[in-house]
């Protein structure tokens, strides 16, 4: 799995800018595609270990194995829970992508954009972690580190060609994953811990990617990452998956 | 002796997380075998042509099969707080129209260009991550904290043929926990955590009937369009 980040992103349009006048095929093939597909809106969760060796059973109709207790998967942050690590229950998070169109002195191939707008609020580290921050009144202070939105793409568009440089022809690009950092604030307050946002959009982190080209931009693996132990988003290796995709039922 | 235990812990949770809203595009088969390669940044290896995943559906395109494009997906997923409460969940994709492969006996009203309307059925489908306080070491249920192992979360469609022969077939389906049945006592006051991964929705195979199993494909997948 290629896996685009921002610096990397930087260097490759960098090094790719000297093969753009290579010729292009002509499109040979195209590929159905909607009307419309946007926006993607989710409401984000805390993320928890999959249940590999139950010990619990959940009542019905819902029947099956569960594993108590159970298991955060980030090793950094959290959320205030009166009856888990203290602190009122103030947490949401959401996350939208949408489409927006070039409306004004557009260039020529036209670049659209995908605007990103994360925002998760009461992020608190969990008591044993790294990255703990202003002390809250109770439950765990806030978080100190970064986040890290991460996700897969498997892209279908009209602007490949047999060379390197771009070009006319239908294609499927192989799954990539794109990483955006996002910053946390502190929160101020005793009551709430910190507040990550992300209000940015592809094109602003990696310049050129969202083109106009009957793009379809299917996504999995859509996740909220905590920093790791160093607290940088960027780093991957020690980042634990902190919020996903969800609904909660109070 | 059995004895039940106490809760002896519990779970984080949020203040609140609803609705999602995921829009749907078509899904294409994963590029194996490059032979081209994608324009920077995004300069990745790629396949063409393009191969849809699904076999038997598609929907209208001008320059793949001659008919506008008019296809629009989505989910939307709502929780209804209340005790009980409830999950409405509400599928529709529109201008659906059946591939070459898929069987005349659910294709149907062709249209002026591209494939005919299809009136078979479709599935969502997504694996959702339940954690909450309704476990227990005995069954029955009952107020240990405990993550679920993993469950599907499908919801069948039914596709209706339209009149207008510039477009294709309409599905759509909303379903809720309570709608056709009593209250649920595993739905509200349980502080559910719901995770759910990656929505996708299949097609009915080549009879347009889910539950034949005989090869249904994926059709639409969550993401975004940039035309």
């Amino acid at each position: 799995m290629t896996r685009l980040r921002l610096p990397g992103a930087v260097t490759l349009l960098g090094g790719l800018l000297s093969l753009c006048l290579l010729t292009a095929t002509s499109a040979q093939a195209t590929h159905p595609r909607p009307k419309s597909a946007s926006p993607l809106q989710m409401s984000l969760v805390p993320a928890y270990a999959p249940c590999a060796a139950p010990n619990r059973t959940h009542g019905p109709p819902l029947a099956f194995p569960s594993c108590n207790p159970p298991a955060q998967t980030s090793a950094q942050a959290t959320v205030g829970t009166p009856d888990a690590f203290g602190g009122a229950a103030n947490a949401t998070g959401k996350l939208r992508l949408k489409h927006v169109p070039c409306l004004d002195n557009c260039p020529s191939p036209t670049f659209g954009d995908v605007l990103v707008n994360i925002a998760l609020n009461d992020v608190r580290c969990v008591p044993t972690g790294a990255r703990c921050g202003t002390a809250n009144a109770s439950g765990p202070a806030d978080y100190s580190g970064e986040l890290r939105f991460s996700f897969i793409v498997r892209l279908t568009d009209h602007w490949n060609a047999t060379a390197p440089g771009g070009g006319t022809d239908a294609a499927t690009v192989q799954d990539f994953a794109m990483d955006l950092p996002g910053a946390c604030a502190q929160s101020g307050s005793t009551s709430t811990g910190s507040t990550c946002t992300w209000l940015t959009s592809l094109n602003a982190h990696f310049p050129g990617s969202v083109r106009e080209a009957r793009a379809i931009w299917a996504l999995d693996a859509v996740r909220i990452y905590d920093g790791g132990a160093d607290g940088d988003g960027e780093t991957t290796a020690d980042n634990t998956v902190f919020a996903r995709p969800g609904v909660f039922i109070p | 002796m059995l004895t039940a235990q106490l809760a002896t812990a519990t779970h984080v949770r949020p203040k609140s997380a609803s609705p999602l809203r995921l829009s749907l595009v078509p899904a294409y088969q994963q590029c194996v075998s490059a032979n081209r390669t994608h324009g920077e940044p995004l300069s990745f290896p790629s396949c063409a042509p393009p191969q849809q995943a699904s076999s038997f559906l598609t929907v209208g395109t001008p320059d793949a099969n001659g008919a506008a494009a008019k296809s629009a997906g989505s989910i939307r997923i709502r929780v209804i707080v209340g005790m009980p409460g409830d999950v409405v969940t509400t599928l529709s994709i529109s201008d659906v129209r059946c591939r070459p492969a898929t069987n005349a006996s659910v294709c149907s009203n062709a249209n002026a260009t591209g494939g005919p309307d299809y009136h078979g059925e479709i599935q969502g489908d997504a694996t959702i991550r339940i954690t909450d306080h309704f476990n227990a070491v005995a069954p029955g249920g009952g107020t240990d904290a405990a993550t679920v192992v993993d469950i599907p979360f499908p919801l069948q469609a039914q596709c209706v043929s339209t009149s207008d022969t510039s477009v294709g077939s309409t599905c759509s389906v909303t379903a809720c926990a309570t709608c056709w049945g009593p209250p649920r006592n595993d739905i509200g006051g349980k502080r559910t955590v719901v995770g759910i991964t990656q929505f996708f929705v299949r097609d009915g195979g080549p009879d347009g009937i889910v539950a034949t199993e005989d090869g249904s494909t994926v059709f639409l997948r969550q993401g975004v369009f940039v035309p």
